[in-house]
Order: structure tokens, then sequence, then C-alpha cells
């Protein structure tokens, strides 16, 4: 991970205004994260280093990720944080519903709040996933293309691969 | 046991395969095992040759390798199980293999999983995303001073090391198993970090580095 030794970035959702502060003097061991919602400091945490953090808005609901943690940030009140621990790297997280797909560097798993509901174990490492319509496309370093449907229950892969 | 190696095909030798169920996959008999450790010791030819080889048994007695592969039933030989790596580890020292060359090609951990280390690849594109992928190359080039050739023999030698708590296989789409074993590896630079190696055993029997991370 390459980054400067400390950062802050800005996000506004729905008129709320959430800042990210970085400190990544310790990466890759470690990165400082500390999250900010209008003015008030939420909470500190201490991240891996390696890979820098994601970022994303789900209806009334901003949250990010870093290579371990999913952190699920309420704008409302009462603004309880929820967080889901995670033993390989996530790549990027969608929210379906009420439940949570994070793209793992070689797998994918659905989550019903701390619950894994379903995973996929891939052959490749993934390099990158994307929302097309009631599926997610994930394509790996191979350049293998996969289209999973994602139900609340499981996930199921729709196609052969193909590149 | 669980298949951690494809290589081991029912053959006219003592090796003698069951399938027990999907999870754990392929059972290498006992006796079956010792054959396959005596042939990677390479003994296959010492069976056939007059060397002389002598294997050292559990009681103390000295039986000729020979009639140890191809007697029909080698648990008479009074070897016993746990055995089979040690008898291996006298072969070696016997033969006079230096140990580099020596490393068993047949590793396995206390749940019964058999590692076929000949199997063991890491493709070429592997080192160019553990070594230059920003999310990687922080820790096994920057931090760990790793280049291709020493990340090669570390992630291969971590895998050995690490294999007796290897992680229970998992189905992989599209067919194939993969696993993974975690311990703790020194860089080049002398950093050291607790690492999860990633390891998929494809159809075709090949044991496939997928991805290493801290």
């Amino acid at each position: 991970m390459t980054a400067p030794e400390t950062s802050e970035t800005t996000f506004v959702v729905n008129d709320h205004v959430i800042a990210v502060a970085l400190d990544a003097h310790n990466a890759p061991r470690s990165l400082g994260v500390s999250i900010s919602l209008d003015g008030l400091h939420l909470r500190s945490f201490e991240e891996p280093g390696w890979r820098l953090p994601g970022y994303g808005v789900a209806g009334r609901e901003f949250y990010w990720w870093s290579a371990r943690r999913l952190v699920v940030v309420p704008v409302d009140a009462p603004r309880e944080l929820r967080e889901f621990a995670l033993d390989e790297d996530i790549l990027c997280v969608f929210a379906r519903g009420d439940s949570w797909l994070l793209v793992c560097e070689t797998s994918i798993r659905l989550r019903d709040g701390a619950t894994e509901v379903s995973r996929l174990e891939f052959p490749e490492v993934v390099t990158s996933a994307r929302v097309e319509g009631d599926l997610i496309v994930v394509e790996d370093a191979g350049g293998v293309l996969r289209h999973i449907a994602v139900s609340s229950e499981r996930l199921t892969v729709v196609d052969s691969p193909e590149h | 046991m669980r298949p951690r190696n494809g290589s081991v095909e029912p053959t006219t030798t003592a090796v003698t395969i069951t399938r027990v169920n999907r999870r754990r996959g392929l059972f290498l008999s006992l006796p079956g095992l010792l054959a396959a450790l005596l042939i990677a010791a390479g003994s296959a030819q010492a069976a056939s040759a007059p060397t002389g080889l002598a294997l050292n048994t559990a009681v103390g007695r000295s039986a000729p390798l020979e009639s140890a592969l191809v007697r029909p039933d080698p648990l008479r030989t009074g070897i016993a199980p746990r055995v089979a790596t040690h008898a291996y580890d006298r072969i070696v020292v016997a033969t006079g293999v230096a140990a580099e060359v020596a490393a068993p090609r047949f590793i396995v951990n206390g749940a019964g999983d058999v590692l076929d280390t000949s199997r063991v690849t890491i493709p070429e594109g592997k080192f160019g995303y553990l070594l230059k992928n920003p999310s990687k190359s922080g820790v096994f080039s920057d931090s760990m001073g790793f280049d291709r050739s020493s990340l090669d023999s570390s992630l291969r030698r971590h895998l050995v090391e690490n294999f007796g708590d290897a992680t229970p296989s998992e189905p992989m789409v599209g067919g194939g198993t993969k696993f993974s074993v975690t311990g703790s590896l020194t860089g080049p630079s002398g950093a050291n970090w607790n690492i999860t190696s990633v390891w998929g055993v494809d159809p075709n029997g090949l044991i496939r580095l997928i991805t290493a991370t801290p």
C-alpha cells in the first residue's frame, strides 16, 4: 500500500458530513482510521495497513472497509456503528437489502448481520467485481468472468466461466 | 486423508487408494503410504537393483528393502504406521542423499492429510502479484525484501513447515479444493510476518499457490 502518512477524506451522505482520517505511519503493519460524523468523533480503529480502505453508501448508511473489517455507520440517530471482521482481505462490499455481500481476495461471502449465510471459494484471486442487474460479476486474475446470483439465502454461480 | 496430492494413482506397487468421502477425499492406506514414502526416497531403483539397501524395522530387524516392498502383506514387516517417516529418514541417510535433495516428498499431518510436495507449483504470475501489486508489495517486497527466487523457496518451505496445521479443504467453484496454512515467515530483510498462504488442489492434482497474505 502506498499512501501519504496522514490524510483526511470528506464524504457527504444525505446532508451529513463524514470525515475519515488515515494515519499510515506504521503501514503496512497497521493503519489508523478515525471516523467523524458532522464534526463529532465517532471512533478510531487500528486496521491492517497493507490495503487502503474502501467506501460505500447504501440508503442512509455509510460504510467503509479495511483489509479485514467492514464498518457500517448510520448517518441518523442512534448512529451505532456495526462492524464485521473477516479472515480474508476484503476487496469490495455491496449492500443487498439487509445483507452484505463481501467480495474477498479469493472468495465471495454473503452475510446477514454477524452470520455468514453463504460463501463461494474461487480458484484464483479476484481482481474486480461489479453488479449487473441481479447478478454480481466477478473477474479473476486469469481473466475468468463469473456471474453470481444472490438470494437472501445463498450465492449461486449461474453460468460457466468465460474469458 | 484429505486430498493434498493428486499424484498418487493406483499402480501395481503397494499403493492403495480408497475413496472414503468428499471431505476426506483420498485415503492412502498405511502399506501404500509406506511404499510411497519409500519410492519417494528414491528407492524405486533400489527395490529392483541388488544394492543391499536394508530397511530397519520397528522390531530392530533388518529386512531387504525389495522384499518389504513386494511381499504380499507389507504390514508383516513389523513396521508400525507411525514409523513410516522415521523409516524413510533412515533410508535417506543410508543412501547418502544430500539433505537439500532429500526433503520428503510426502508430508503427513496430524489429521492424516498427505501433501505430495512434488505436485506443488507456484504460477509465474503470482510473483508479480505478490511483489508488485500495491496491496501486496508493501509486505512481501518493501518490508520483507523478497525477490522472485527467495519468495518461491520461502513459500514452498512455508507450506511444508505449516502443513501440520492446515485448514480443512473447501470445495472451489469449478472443481478442486483449497486449503491454507498460516505461520511465521521471515524475509531476506529480516522482517517477520505471520503469513497465510492459500493453495488450490486442482482436479488434475496440482497443488497451486493462489495467494499469500499477512
